[in-house]
């Protein structure tokens, strides 16, 4: 991550020293911190709303008929995770809502459910196998509808905006099977074993 | 005519999935209210702890998407993506999706608007959009604001099957609607 960071921040100010785009880069530096704290703002509402419509979803047993759904799943994906924990039922829920393709209800969600696995992690501050694994879910995406990609489309005038949806599903469950399966086999790798 | 039954979805979806969630809890005789606001309470602090995080990715994203290089790796990976009969703008859409949603969008739209959306190249992208999401924004702001720091194989896995899956998508786009 740091070296991902690193070569991104230098590496960009490097090439525009030598391309000629140090003033876009000048204007953007200071733009940017701008926009992630209005970003970050705007979040605030929404975060609430969902964490508050979660803790309901979880009090009232809703969220555990998720779970035990996906049980058969998650527990060969979280093998760490108890079946009766709320872990389970801040993991579904935040699934559910990626596959819906809930923009805005996945990211509260999604790190509530991080935060509810943190309970099992014995180093708090590294990520855990299935910390990782659920990580993965996300970062290879499984939204079975994409209203941006659809909106674009229909924006951009195409015959049939929503003739992608079979594709994407197809590629994002392959996606996520090998994302899923890189971090399975990378996990026990020398360089990324927990206490490294 | 489907995409107005997604349209309808998209549109009832949220109100109802909010109806559910009152109904059921009442329905259980939870003090829904009470919960509502109690859970509600750890947004703002939520949000607090990713600021950090965000500023530092925003920052970074935004320099090297200005800085010029982004056309200059397209023009160097032209004769691959020639070689996959896509147009060399995949490049930036490709790299930019990994690291930001609302910027991969961006190039999303461009490509659709230069080449038309319903092309090979323009179905790529539609496809490739969704089929993998933005690796690098959520592994340092979702593990960022639980206190993680030490993200091991996360994001190297991410970025492997960010690019495998453009490879997928070139090939999965071509069976299904030719070339």
């Amino acid at each position: 991550m740091v070296l991902v960071w690193f070569v991104l921040f230098t590496g960009g100010i490097i090439f525009a020293a030598f391309t000629g785009n140090m003033a876009q880069v000048n204007g953007e530096i200071l733009k940017q911190a701008a926009s992630a704290g209005s970003f970050a703002l705007g979040l605030i509402g929404i975060m609430a709303l969902w964490l508050g419509l979660m803790k309901i979803a979880e009090k009232s047993g809703l969220a555990d008929l998720l779970a035990k759904a996906i049980w058969p799943i998650t527990r060969r994906l979280f093998p760490d995770i108890p079946k009766d924990s709320p872990a389970q039922s801040s993991i579904a829920l935040s699934l559910a809502a990626v596959m819906l393709g809930l923009l805005d209800a996945s990211t509260p969600m999604c790190i509530k459910a991080l935060k509810d696995m943190q309970e099992y992690n014995p180093h708090p501050d590294t990520v855990s196998d299935s910390q990782a694994v659920y990580t993965a879910i996300l970062t290879s995406n499984i939204a079975l509808v994409v209203p941006t990609v659809l909106a674009a489309r229909v924006a951009a005038k195409s015959a049939n905006p929503s003739e992608i949806i079979g594709p994407t599903i197809i590629v994002t469950t392959i996606s996520t099977i090998l994302n899923v399966a890189l971090v399975k086999w990378m996990q026990n790798w020398k360089a990324y074993k927990i206490g490294q | 005519m489907f995409a107005n039954a997604i349209d309808v979805f998209s549109t009832w979806f949220v109100p109802i999935l909010v109806a559910i969630i009152l109904c059921y809890g009442l329905y259980k005789k939870v003090d829904i209210y009470a919960l509502f606001i109690e859970g509600a309470k750890e947004g703002f602090d939520t949000v607090v702890r990713i600021i950090p995080y965000l500023v530092g990715i925003f920052v970074a994203i935004g320099v090297f998407r200005t800085c010029g290089v982004l056309p200059y790796l397209s023009k160097l990976f032209a004769p691959v993506t020639s070689a996959l009969g896509v147009t060399p703008d995949v490049i930036p859409h490709i790299i930019t999706r990994s690291l930001s949603g609302s910027g991969s969008t961006g190039v999303m739209s461009e490509i659709l608007k230069a080449h038309g959306p319903d092309s090979f190249v323009g179905r790529v992208a539609s496809v490739f959009q969704g089929g993998t999401s933005t690796t690098l924004y959520i592994v340092t702001v979702y593990l960022g604001a639980v206190g993680i720091r030490k993200v091991r194989h996360t994001v190297a896995a991410g970025l492997i099957t960010d690019w495998v899956s453009f490879l997928v998508t070139v090939a999965v786009v071509a069976m299904i609607f030719g070339h």
